[in-house]
C-alpha cells in the first residue's frame, strides 16, 4: 500500500546488526572458553586467548550502538533510569556486568573459577539478549517467537566458538590440540543440527499465521532476503559446516579445513543476524491487508 | 474666482466623502472586533448557530466540555469513517503543516489499498494516525522512560529525554513512529527555507528543528495535537478533513459525538489481537 510521504521504517541498520552479532559472539566466546577450561579440558589451551576476545568485541559492539543513537551524547541516560519493562535496559545491565566480570577475570589472571561461572551466567544472559530484545516487538511475528530467541542463543554459541577457534588458528594454539579437534567438530555439528531444527520449526510456526506471518515466510523463502536466508544462513552458515564437522571430521585436524569451518560459521552467524533483523522489520503495516 | 463647483470637483469630493465614511465605518467595526475577540467565546459567534449540527462544531463543543474535566477523566478518541474518506491526504498535509514535519516523517499517512478482483474492484483509503494505545508496546521498550501514556490516554514523547535508540519505532505494530533524521525539504537548494526551521508546538512546548537539537535525532509520532486540544481546538487532521470522515472527542462523555458513534455504529480497531487497546476506531472498510 502506498501513502503520501510514508516510508516504511527500517530503524535497525548495519550498526545494530553488527552490535547484535558482536554481543552474541563475545558471550559465546566466553562460554566456550569456560567450557574448554573447566569442563572439556582437552581444549583448555584455547581458553587463555578465548577469555581475551569478549572485551574488544563487546567494546566495538557498544561503540556501534552508541554511534547509532539519534543522540549519542545521551547514552548514559540508560544507566540513570530504572526501566525493568525494557529489555534494552536489562541488556545494559547484562552487557556491563558481563564486561566487568570478564575484565576482572582477565586482570586476576584467569584464576578464579567462581568468577568464570558468574561470568557464564551473565554471558548466557547476553547470548539471549538480542533474541529477547526482539521478542518484545509483538507486532513482528519473526521476532515475537520463542524459537527466534533460542536461535539467537545457539547462533551466539556457534559464532563465539568459531571466533575462539579462529584466534587459536592465528596464534598457533590449535597445534597442541589437533587430536581433540574431530571431537570438537562433532560437538559443533550437534549444535548446528539443533540450530537447523530451531530454524525449521521457526519457519513452520509462521506458516498459516496472519498476513504479517505469511509475508515473513514469503520474504524468507522466495522474497528479497531468500538468497541471504537460504544460501547464506542455511547452506553456507549451517549445512556446509555441518558436512565438514561430520564428513570431514578427520580433515579438521588440517588447519585449512578448520579455517574453512570457522570462517563459514562466522559468516553464517553474521548473515543470521542480518536476516533476522531485516526480515523482522521488513514487514510493515503497508503490506496489503496489513491494516484492516 | 467662482464658488460654483465644477462637475469634476463635485464628483471628486462626493466620492472622497463616501470612501471616507465607508473606511471609517469599516475600521471602527474591525477595531470593535479586535477588542471583542478575547471576550467572545468562539462557539457563541453570531452566524454559527445555524451550523450547530455541523460535526466540527459539535466536536468543538465536546472538546470544550472535556476540557472542564480533570485530565484523568478525559478519554480522547478518534473515529475514522472509511466510507467517507476520499483519500485526498488533506489530513496528512494539514498535519505536516501544523507540526512542521520533515521528509520521512508523516504522522498520519493515508494508505491506499485495492480491494476485490476485476471487474469488481474498489479503492480503500485508510488514514493511520498514532493509535494512542491504552496498552502501548512502544512505552514498555523505551530504556530511558522518554515516552509514556498521559492521564488522558495520549502517548507522548519527552524529546529532551529521548536518546534516539529507535526501539519504540520497531515496537509499534502500526508503524506510527518514525525517526527524525534531520532532513530538510530544501536542504540541497540555494537556501534552507525559513518555514522548515520555524517554531512549532508539540506536547504543549515550543520546538524548532535545529542541527543536533531535539526533536532532530528523536522518535516522532502523532500526538492528537494536544497543543491544539488544550486551546479548545480540534486536531489539525480533523479540521482539514474535507469529507468529515474523522471524528474526535472525549469517549468518557456519553453525550459526545464519538461516544454516540461508538454506541450506534459498528466499529473496529487495527490489530486488536495484539492487546494494544487502540483508541482509534474505524467505521466501514473491509
Amino acid at each position: 500500500m502506498n501513502a503520501y510521504g510514508f516510508i516504511p521504517p527500517h530503524p535497525f541498520n548495519i550498526f545494530i546488526i553488527t552490535y547484535f552479532f558482536l554481543g552474541g559472539l563475545s558471550a559465546g566466546a566466553f562460554l566456550f572458553s569456560v567450557f574448554a577450561k573447566y569442563i572439556k579440558k582437552e581444549f583448555a589451551p584455547l581458553s587463555d586467548w578465548g577469555f581475551l576476545l569478549p572485551l574488544p568485541a563487546l567494546a566495538l559492539g557498544l561503540l556501534l550502538l552508541v554511534l547509532d543513537l539519534g543522540h549519542p551524547e545521551r547514552f548514559y541516560f540508560i544507566m540513570l533510569n530504572y526501566r525493568p519493562t525494557s529489555m534494552a535496559w536489562w541488556g545494559t545491565i547484562l552487557l556491563n556486568g558481563f564486561g566487568l566480570i570478564n575484565l576482572l577475570y582477565v586482570i586476576l589472571k584467569q584464576k578464579y573459577k567462581l568468577l568464570a561461572y558468574l561470568g557464564s551466567l551473565f554471558a548466557v544472559g547476553v547470548a539471549f539478549y538480542s533474541g529477547l530484545l526482539l521478542y518484545q516487538m509483538a507486532g513482528k511475528p519473526l521476532w515475537h517467537s520463542p524459537f527466534t530467541v533460542l536461535t539467537t542463543f545457539v547462533g551466539a554459541l556457534l559464532s563465539g566458538t568459531a571466533a575462539v577457534l579462529l584466534l587459536g588458528i592465528m596464534n598457533g594454539k590449535i597445534d597442541g590440540i589437533k587430536d581433540a579437534l574431530p571431537g570438537l567438530g562433532k560437538i559443533i555439528g550437534r549444535v548446528i543440527i539443533l540450530e537447523l531444527i530451531l530454524i525449521f520449526v521457526e519457519v513452520i510456526s509462521l506458516i498459516g499465521g496472519d498476513v504479517y506471518a505469511d509475508a515473513t515466510v514469503k520474504i524468507l523463502l522466495w522474497g528479497k532476503l531468500s538468497v541471504y536466508f537460504l544460501l547464506g544462513q542455511v547452506i553456507l552458515g549451517l549445512i556446509l559446516p555441518l558436512m565438514i564437522c561430520f564428513k570431514g571430521a578427520n580433515r579438521i585436524k588440517e588447519g585449512s579445513m578448520l579455517l574453512v569451518l570457522v570462517v563459514l560459521l562466522l559468516i553464517g552467524g553474521f548473515i543470521t543476524r542480518l536476516v533476522l533483523v531485516s526480515a523482522g522489520q521488513g514487514i510493515t503495516i503497508s503490506l496489503p491487508g496489513g491494516l484492516l | 474666482m467662482s464658488n460654483k463647483m465644477t462637475r469634476r470637483e463635485f464628483l471628486k469630493k462626493t466620492s472622497s466623502a463616501v470612501l471616507g465614511v465607508t473606511l471609517a465605518g469599516g475600521l471602527s467595526k474591525r477595531a470593535e472586533a479586535v477588542k471583542a475577540l478575547p471576550a467572545v467565546e468562539p462557539l457563541d459567534l453570531p452566524g454559527l448557530s445555524d451550523l450547530a449540527s455541523e460535526t466540527n462544531i459539535v466536536m468543538l463543543e465536546d472538546i470544550r466540555r472535556a476540557l472542564k474535566k480533570p485530565l484523568s477523566k478525559r478519554k480522547w478518541t478518534m473515529i475514522i469513517d472509511l466510507r467517507k474518506c476520499v483519500g485526498c491526504s488533506a489530513c496528512s498535509l494539514g498535519c505536516i503543516a501544523e507540526n512542521k514535519l520533515p521528509p520521512g516523517v508523516v504522522y498520519r499517512p493515508v494508505f491506499e489499498e485495492e480491494k476485490g478482483t476485476y471487474p469488481m474492484v474498489k479503492k480503500q483509503f485508510i488514514p493511520r494516525p498514532c493509535m494512542q494505545c491504552e496498552n502501548p508496546p512502544c512505552t514498555k521498550v523505551c530504556p530511558v522512560g522518554a515516552t509514556h501514556s498521559r492521564e488522558d490516554g495520549v502517548v507522548d514523547i519527552n524529546y529532551n529525554q529521548c536518546i534516539g535508540c529507535k526501539l519504540c519505532i520497531n515496537a509499534c505494530p502500526y508503524n506510527a513512529r518514525s525517526a527524525d533524521e534531520g532532513k530538510f525539504y530544501t536542504k540541497n537548494t540555494p537556501k534552507l527555507q525559513p518555514y522548515e526551521e520555524i517554531e512549532f508546538y508539540e506536547y504543549s512546548k515550543v520546538w524548532a528543528r535545529k542541527k543536533r537539537k531535539s526533536p532532530i535525532g528523536n522518535a516522532r509520532k502523532c500526538h492528537f495535537c494536544v497543543h491544539r486540544l488544550s486551546q479548545g481546538l480540534l486536531p489539525a487532521c480533523v479540521s482539514t478533513c474535507i469529507g468529515r470522515a474523522t471524528y474526535f472527542g472525549d469517549r468518557s462523555d456519553k453525550n459526545s459525538l464519538v461516544a454516540r458513534l461508538i454506541a450506534t455504529e459498528k466499529t473496529k480497531k487495527i490489530r486488536e489481537s495484539l492487546g494494544t487497546k487502540p483508541q482509534v476506531y474505524y467505521i466501514g472498510g473491509n
